[in-house]
């Protein structure tokens, strides 16, 4: 299993893809959602969006659960957190959230 | 009730039966939950409670469903927070997976009410108290979360 060899191997590979990053979007947006409701808004055929999901699932970004005769899929951001855990240590971690909040902040009143 | 609910995933580098110590002991809970101690005799029907290091009451609920070591089920009222406390019961539910020497350890919370503000804070709450108690288990520390 590739999750257990190196477990951020199968993450980074999962997230250097525009459509699977856009699925994590879309699922931030709304957390729990069926494949149907997934494949809405995507430019893409139904099996294509199956295989991207299953990649995410694989690099533990997504987890499905099955509910009667609907599979639902939630955002697990444990993975992301190691990354950040990894190389960001707590002191750096509110440096970064400051300065991202003032990029925000400058970007908003710039629209 | 709401559609909405919380659902992460985490692999834990030591069997089920440590994961599960980890769960429901407070020697472990006051090293990687916000300090807190939980009790409980973890008999279904029976209270299970969270306190904090002031013996104030953090969480507590009823436990549901005992299946030692894979899984474990119990309601989760919050204390801590008058708005999040009127919200009511919700529901844990942990499940432990022996997966290549390793424990896939699978966290469901839902039952929340129709526009939760409750669910919003558990998200992050709960992925960084399982990074915790990752780190503890797998190295006998916990990470200093502040």
């Amino acid at each position: 299993m590739v999750l257990m060899c190196d477990p951020m191997q199968a993450v980074f590979k999962a997230l250097a893809d525009t459509h699977r990053r856009q699925l994590l979007d879309r699922l931030c947006v709304q957390d729990g959602q069926t494949l149907n409701e997934l494949c809405e808004e995507m430019a893409m055929s139904r099996q294509a969006v199956t295989k991207h999901l299953s990649l995410l699932e694989q690099a533990n970004l997504v987890v499905s659960v099955q509910r009667g005769r609907f599979k639902h899929h939630y955002l697990n951001a444990v993975p992301l957190q190691e990354i950040v855990d990894r190389w960001v240590d707590k002191y750096r971690q509110r440096e970064a959230d400051a300065l991202l909040t003032l990029k925000q902040q400058v970007e908003v009143s710039n629209d | 009730m709401t559609d909405r609910d919380h659902v992460c995933v985490i692999y834990i580098q030591a069997p089920p039966e440590a994961v599960w110590q980890g769960l429901t002991s407070a020697e472990f809970t006051r090293r990687y939950f916000h300090q807190t101690e939980i009790e409980s005799d973890w008999q279904p029907g029976s209270e299970v409670i969270y306190y904090n290091a002031d013996r104030s009451i953090a969480v507590k609920g009823e436990v549901l469903e005992v299946e030692y070591p894979r899984l474990l089920s119990f309601t989760w009222h919050v204390q801590y927070n008058p708005e999040a406390q009127a919200e009511g019961a919700t529901r844990v539910r942990f499940t432990l997976e022996a997966v290549e020497g390793a424990t896939k350890l699978t966290l469901i919370h839902d039952q929340f009410v129709a526009n939760s503000v409750l669910i919003d804070s558990i998200s992050d709450g709960w992925i960084a108290i399982l990074s915790n108690l990752k780190t503890l288990l797998e190295t006998g520390e916990a990470m200093a979360v502040s």
